[in-house]
């Protein structure tokens, strides 16, 4: 009874075009003052409780680094390398773009923010080389959500907070599958600028030229290790690794490359914290949601079912991967997240499923929710990067969507691609 | 510009780069400390903690401010044309609702706390003082929705969430 107030209040919540944090928030109210079991400073105090939590920090953290980084001229040099190597082949600027986005991933842990922060400087290049606008605009939002595949991840770093799993081996076994999609999305825009015509640029590949790409962009090229390697070598934790990652782009840019004014700083600063403000609303009231639903015992009766329907963990996955894509369609990431783990982490477990390599499958899921409508993040902001419709890329994304479904299923059934490189560390 | 006008504008986002500028230098300094002083720090992973939460709620009233907050928009279709601004209106209401009940209820949780006079562990922080960020941060949103829906009666054709 209390379920059914939570679930069916939020979507006409939802509906009413009330923000998606505070649609959560309301819906838990509703069921607080239905059930009655618990008391109405509940959600206030969840507010506080679940954002109280030194993990989660790295969430505004990387949301600030990664602003800092796209905004301080690190997106660029990085982009004239890709360039010097792939630029010359066929599809070679969709190419370097989705080899850019892998980069970015790699000091970015959200999708929005590297769809922005490659989409502003790839897109008008891309559209004046002669690459359909519809094609481009797809292409940025899909490489954009390898984001939250690659490490660092914000999806990850929730993920394990609400399950309790070691955001180190979860960030370890985004790797392969981050690499798999790259891999995915080059081959694809090769064959398709093959058949349109999409030409590179011609430019034959020198070393001096590759050189000097790579010294101007050192400090740039340097970020991902310092990021990762202090937090494989235990030097720091994944939240004190975020904001030396900041520091580091804010010296980068603004002492360094030189492309961050004082100006400039406080728009991506203040921009970072109107992100952190709404992501956060969402993890707060998605919490207060979470856990009425565990008072409730929906998940175990959820469990239950589904553990009924079959106990093939080969089904049991596919179920859950079309359950999560549907949800991804009409879901932010973080609420997924949050109301979601709890409820098939038990069941994923209780078939055998290793408890990492199921967060990898729930994060790539949620990845392609990026990029379907009606409600893809990604989409949004690629329909403002190339200040287009959104019917514009809705038009293009549906190979890409093939694509990362096809993805979606090897990384599923192959758990090596994630739990690999873990293994090959530990022999 | 006068006093109003720059409240309106800056207030919560001046405090909010403040914190977040704070927050970041606090843990890099953590880090240095640890690492290559090797004298680990007792109370910035505390500071930095209160620090956020306290950002998060102004940046929900900043971002309510500049109507960025992430919204099901696609849902608008399933309305009729002449209704939209009508549920727009009604979610932005929804939305005034639901900042006004967490200050109620939150002021309840600040006053049991100022009661039991709880201490943060390493610094000392009267913790009414942390849970009162929720409270602070919703009431400023609610001013903001307020201004919004006024915003939105003057200008009922532009339903969909544009910056002012």
């Amino acid at each position: 009874m209390v379920a059914a107030v939570l679930f069916l209040s939020l979507a006409v919540f939802l509906i009413l075009n009330v923000p998606v944090g505070i649609a959560i928030g309301l819906a838990s109210v509703a069921a607080i003052v239905t059930g009655g079991g618990l008391s109405m400073g509940y959600v206030a105090q969840t507010l506080v409780s679940s954002t109280d939590s030194f993990p989660i920090m790295a969430i505004p953290l990387f949301i600030l680094a990664g602003d800092l980084m796209g905004a301080g001229g690190v997106s660029r040099r990085i982009l004239d390398v890709a360039n010097v190597f792939f630029g010359r082949i066929t599809g070679g600027l969709a190419i370097v773009t989705v080899v850019v986005c892998m980069f970015f991933a790699a000091v970015s842990g959200s999708g929005p923010a590297t769809v922005a922060a490659v989409g502003s400087m790839v897109v008008p290049t891309m559209l004046r080389a002669g690459y359909s606008k519809s094609f481009t605009l797809a292409l940025i939002a899909t490489a954009g959500s390898i984001g939250v595949i690659i490490p660092p991840s914000i999806p990850m770093v929730i993920f394990g907070v609400s399950t309790g799993q070691s955001i180190s081996d979860l960030f370890l076994a985004g790797f392969g599958p981050g690499l798999l999609i790259g891999l995915g999305l080059i081959t694809y825009c090769y064959l398709h600028s093959k058949k349109m015509g999409w030409a590179g640029d011609g430019v034959p590949y020198s070393n001096s030229r590759a050189f000097s790409a790579i010294w101007d962009a050192k400090w740039a090229l340097l970020n991902p290790f310092i990021i990762l390697g202090g937090i494989y070598s235990g030097v720091f934790t994944p939240t004190e690794a975020a904001a030396v990652a900041a520091v580091y782009a804010f010296v980068c840019g603004v002492f360094i490359h030189r492309e961050l004014s004082p100006k400039d700083l406080f728009k991506v600063v203040a921009g970072s914290c109107s992100t952190t403000g709404t992501t956060m609303v969402i993890l707060g009231c998605a919490s207060a949601f979470a856990r009425i639903l565990t008072v409730e015992q929906v998940p175990g009766m959820v469990a239950d079912a589904l553990v009924q329907l079959s106990s093939n963990p080969i089904l049991i996955l596919l179920i859950i991967n079309i359950l999560l894509m549907l949800v991804g369609c009409v879901m932010d990431t973080t609420p997924a997240i949050l109301v979601l783990a709890p409820i098939l982490f038990p069941v994923a477990t209780a078939v055998g499923v290793d408890p990492i390599h199921f967060g990898i499958i729930m994060v790539v899921n949620l990845a392609i929710g990026f990029i379907t409508p009606p409600l893809g993040i990604n989409l949004f902001v690629a329909t403002r990067v190339g200040n287009a419709s959104l019917s514009t890329v809705v038009r293009g994304i549906v190979p890409f969507v093939l694509v990362m479904v096809a993805m979606l299923l090897m990384i599923t059934y192959i758990p090596g691609i994630s739990l690999g490189l873990k293994q090959l560390i530990t022999n | 510009m006068s006093v109003l006008r720059w409240l309106d504008r800056y207030f919560e986002i001046s405090i909010g780069v403040a914190l977040m500028s704070s927050m970041t230098i606090i843990l890099a300094i953590q880090v240095f400390m640890r690492y290559v002083m090797g004298a680990s720090l007792y109370w910035s992973e505390e500071l930095a903690r209160y620090i956020f939460i306290w950002l998060i709620y102004l940046g929900i009233s900043y971002s309510a401010r500049q109507m960025t907050h992430i919204k099901v928009d696609a849902a608008l279709g399933l309305f009729p044309l002449k209704l939209r601004p009508w549920v727009v209106f009604l979610g932005d209401m929804l939305f005034l609702g639901f900042a006004l009940f967490i200050v109620w209820t939150s002021w309840t949780v600040v006053q049991r706390q100022m009661m039991l006079g709880q201490t943060s562990t390493a610094m000392q922080i009267p913790m009414w003082f942390v849970y009162s960020a929720p409270l602070v941060g919703f009431a400023l949103t609610a001013i903001r929705q307020v201004q919004t829906l006024i915003w939105r009666a003057r200008n009922p054709d532009k339903y969909i969430s544009e910056e002012v």
